[in-house]
């Protein structure tokens, strides 16, 4: 993390990354992190003072009260994940400007055809799935 | 609105440019930044000459940065290693890009061409002209070359390249509002 956390804190963003797009309301996290409700405003205050969530008054379960919003997003490797290219000699040269050329490789398409199949098998099991409950 | 990668990210990533004892190297790293190639050395029971050699390859790549000081009594060069979250941050979506480009001209070649294959795993899919001078025979495996189908590769082709460039733009957005939000920051600091 580039701004120094305490370790509370720290768990707070990573929950929160959890519901990147809706935040969570400040009850809810409370909870999960274990956490009064007095240490959890602190935490919150302090987050938003860094710049790393913003806290928006919502009226939720007869009352008034904070979601809280991250403002920050993860960088991870999910949509590369298996491709040879990091890990490729040619990495440098390969493209439509280098000496080499990703038309013949073979490993992008293994990897390629790897993850695709994947991603459909697991669609399936999901509507499978949907199906039973149905 | 920042950017963050974990720290198991950037395992992942340095394992996946420089291998398994990469990995090692830079979850000790992230532990005690600034440390040497020597004690990493000892710490991890790796030789010296390797962890020099895997330390350089991830700074050739931008992932790591060294400082240079020296030994006050015997004068040798001593370099201190840190890790940057922006520069990984860099390198991640750089690379990101150059496999989008890639996967992008390779779509385009799929489209445009007929391809002849022999079926055998791991054997070239030769293209029209190709399959004709080789006389529709494998050069690998000098069995006959059958036109092949490559539906199911421009589909995943198509999905991967949607898949990447989503995330990217959201990337992208994030970064945008970051640049914002430190320039606007620029002048407050000059008149504070």
């Amino acid at each position: 993390m580039p701004q120094k956390l305490t370790k509370l804190e720290e768990r707070a963003i990573k929950l929160l990354l959890k519901h990147e797009e809706t935040g969570l309301l400040q009850s809810e996290l409370w909870h999960k992190l274990g956490v009064t409700s007095r240490e959890g405003s602190r935490i919150a205050i302090k987050l938003e003072k860094k710049g790393m969530i913003k806290r928006v008054k919502e009226f939720a379960k007869d009352r008034w009260t904070r979601r809280l919003v991250p403002l920050i997003k993860q960088v991870n490797l999910d949509v590369v994940r298996g491709a040879p290219c990091f890990s490729c000699e040619f990495n440098p040269v390969c493209g439509r400007e280098g000496s080499v050329s990703p038309n013949t490789c073979l490993l992008i398409e293994d990897w390629l055809l790897a993850s695709y199949r994947a991603y459909k098998e697991a669609q399936a099991k999901a509507r499978q799935k949907g199906r039973r409950k149905g | 609105m920042l950017l963050l990668v974990d720290n198991e990210t950037i395992i992942e990533l340095a394992v996946l440019v420089g291998g398994e004892d990469a990995g090692r190297i830079m979850k000790l790293l992230l532990k005690k930044p600034g440390i040497t190639d020597e004690e990493l050395s000892r710490s991890l029971q790796i030789e010296v000459r390797e962890v020099r050699r895997i330390l350089h390859k991830l700074n050739e790549q931008g992932i790591l940065h060294y400082e240079l000081t020296r030994d006050k009594e015997t004068g040798h060069r001593i370099f201190k290693w840190y890790v940057g979250q922006e520069q990984v941050i860099g390198y991640i979506i750089t690379n990101m890009n150059k496999i989008l480009d890639r996967l992008r001209e390779r779509i385009e070649y799929e489209r445009s061409h007929q391809f002849y294959w022999c079926g055998s795993q791991g054997h070239p899919k030769l293209v029209f002209e190709d399959a004709v001078e080789k006389l529709f025979r494998c050069p690998t495996c000098g069995k006959p070359l059958q036109p092949h189908d490559n539906s199911e590769l421009i589909q995943a082709l198509e999905w991967k390249i949607e898949q990447i460039s989503k995330y990217l733009e959201q990337l992208e957005k994030v970064r945008k509002v970051e640049v914002e939000q430190g320039e606007a920051r620029k002048p407050a600091g000059k008149k504070g």
